[in-house]
């Protein structure tokens, strides 16, 4: 076999070769080169990486490996303004086929008010204009922070919102995206997603209009609050960002690199 | 992975970590459990198993701004590690996802076509030689064999980065290119074939980075 190799590369030589299996010859030699040590260059970042897991792990009171249901619910009342932030980018695409607004576009007035319709992954048309709750989420997260410590990882109810929104938009395979491999695995299997996730996000839909009533006992009477939500909502939105920010990095960012894709 | 070893370059920290990456399949699976339990030291094992391949995969696809890519995909990939569900082989591929759609957001933000003149013209002017071991590979610089890889159309090139450099299996890379295996199969058997014309056509050249201008 090696004979023909550097003639005409078999496919099991190429196979072998791909599967990192010694080879002699030129090519192999190319491919062991490409596939070199790493170099101390190119750990660059490695002191960043560990620090935001190191801040990512110190905002996990909680055990998330063995009692996820319990982290999820726990976490959801602080996570809502961060799903919010998660669900516009993560069901980006569908989100601004129903508004006609792209992400970026508006980005600095509508995360926040869509904190509103953030458990309906719909209509952030009709959440942009009934701001109402955007003020009131606003004014009623900071104490909730305070609650329940900064609780980064809303990524199930992203990748929720991602998986369901990827199939109501036809792009129902969205799954097979190993992205979503977390999100299969807490739901014990790709079938079980749809259903673990409405489950979830039906959780976050009660908890979160009870908990803003707690959090802020006025909250909910101002349903028509009168001024500019957009603006409070982008005081606050920034304020969230950087709250987030100290557990888990970009928080809303991050979901985008995984979900946009299906989308597009 | 048998090829992301032998690297004692790194100091006395990352000699041992390396050692570990000679063994990598049950040292680094049980890293990822352990990272998964909020180990430092794990998720430091596996950045560093990890991170040089991803990092080459970048160059190729994005060029100077691989870096910043794969930083962002590091902090994800650091947050959401405990809702990570799987083996090493999910990890590796679940995190090489995770910096494939930073990618190509990216380039999508940049407008601009993934493989270009910019990022191999860069890769010659890195230094290759600061590897201390690279006893294989003597005569070819891993920018020299990045940059020839990169002259393949882009499919072929994915598929024989992330097969060779990330180390993932043909189902893994597949799922990470949102395809399926035997296109990956095939693109990246024609990728070496290509590879191979391509070595014969200007092998030598590459031994020389500053030749690489001149190639593209």
């Amino acid at each position: 076999m090696s004979a023909h190799r550097s003639r005409r590369l078999g496919r099991r030589t190429a196979e072998r070769m791909l599967s990192g299996a010694p080879v002699d010859g030129p090519l192999a030699e190319v491919l062991a080169a490409a596939a070199a040590a790493g170099r101390e260059s190119e750990l660059a970042g490695e002191q960043a990486a560990v620090a935001a897991f190191r801040s990512a792990r110190l905002a996990d009171d909680v055990p998330a490996q063995t009692e996820p249901v319990r982290r999820f619910a726990g976490a959801l009342t602080v996570k809502i303004a961060a799903a919010a932030a998660v669900i516009l980018t993560a069901g980006g695409v569908a989100v601004a086929a129903v508004s006609g607004n792209l992400p970026g576009q508006q980005e600095d007035s509508k995360p926040v008010v869509a904190t509103t319709s953030a458990t309906t992954t719909q209509g952030s048309s009709q959440a942009r204009s009934g701001g109402k709750r955007g003020g009131e989420s606003g004014e009623a997260q900071p104490p909730k922070k305070d609650d329940d410590k900064n609780t980064p990882s809303p990524s199930l109810e992203g990748l929720c919102t991602a998986a369901l929104t990827g199939n109501k938009a036809e792009h129902g395979n969205a799954l097979d995206n190993p992205a979503f491999g977390a999100l299969i695995a807490a739901a014990g299997g790709k079938e079980q997603v749809p259903a673990f996730c409405e489950n979830l996000l039906a959780t976050k839909k009660q908890n979160a209009p009870a908990s803003d009533e707690q959090g802020k006992g006025n909250g909910s009477a101002k349903d028509n609050a009168p001024g500019p939500p957009d603006n409070r909502g982008q005081q606050k939105k920034s304020e969230t960002t950087t709250h987030t920010g100290n557990g888990n990095g970009p928080n809303s960012q991050q979901p985008q690199g995984n979900e946009k894709k299906p989308g597009h | 992975m048998s090829r992301v070893h032998s690297a004692a370059a790194f100091g006395d920290d990352a000699t041992r970590v390396m050692s570990t990456a000679d063994s990598p399949p049950d040292a680094l699976a049980v890293a990822l459990r352990r990272a998964s339990n909020g180990d430092e030291h794990a998720f430091r094992l596996l950045y560093r198993a990890i991170q040089p391949g991803l990092l080459r995969y970048l160059r190729v696809i994005t060029g100077a701004d691989a870096e910043d890519v794969a930083s962002e995909a590091w902090l994800q990939v650091a947050r959401d590690l405990t809702s990570f569900r799987g083996e090493l082989d999910g990890f590796r591929g679940w995190v090489t996802t995770i910096a494939r759609n930073r990618a190509m957001d990216h380039l999508r933000h940049l407008r601009r076509q993934p493989v270009t003149d910019g990022p191999f013209e860069e890769l010659a002017e890195r230094p290759g030689s600061c590897d201390t071991e690279q006893s294989v590979v003597d005569a070819m610089s891993t920018d020299g064999a990045l940059a020839l890889i990169a002259k393949l159309p882009r499919d072929q090139a994915e598929a024989v980065l992330l097969r060779v450099v990330v180390g993932l299996d043909a189902k893994g890379a597949a799922q990470v290119l949102g395809k399926r295996p035997g296109a990956v199969r095939t693109a990246a058997h024609r990728g070496l074939r290509k590879l191979a014309e391509l070595l014969k056509q200007e092998g030598v050249t590459l031994l020389r980075p500053s030749a690489l201008k001149d190639m593209r």
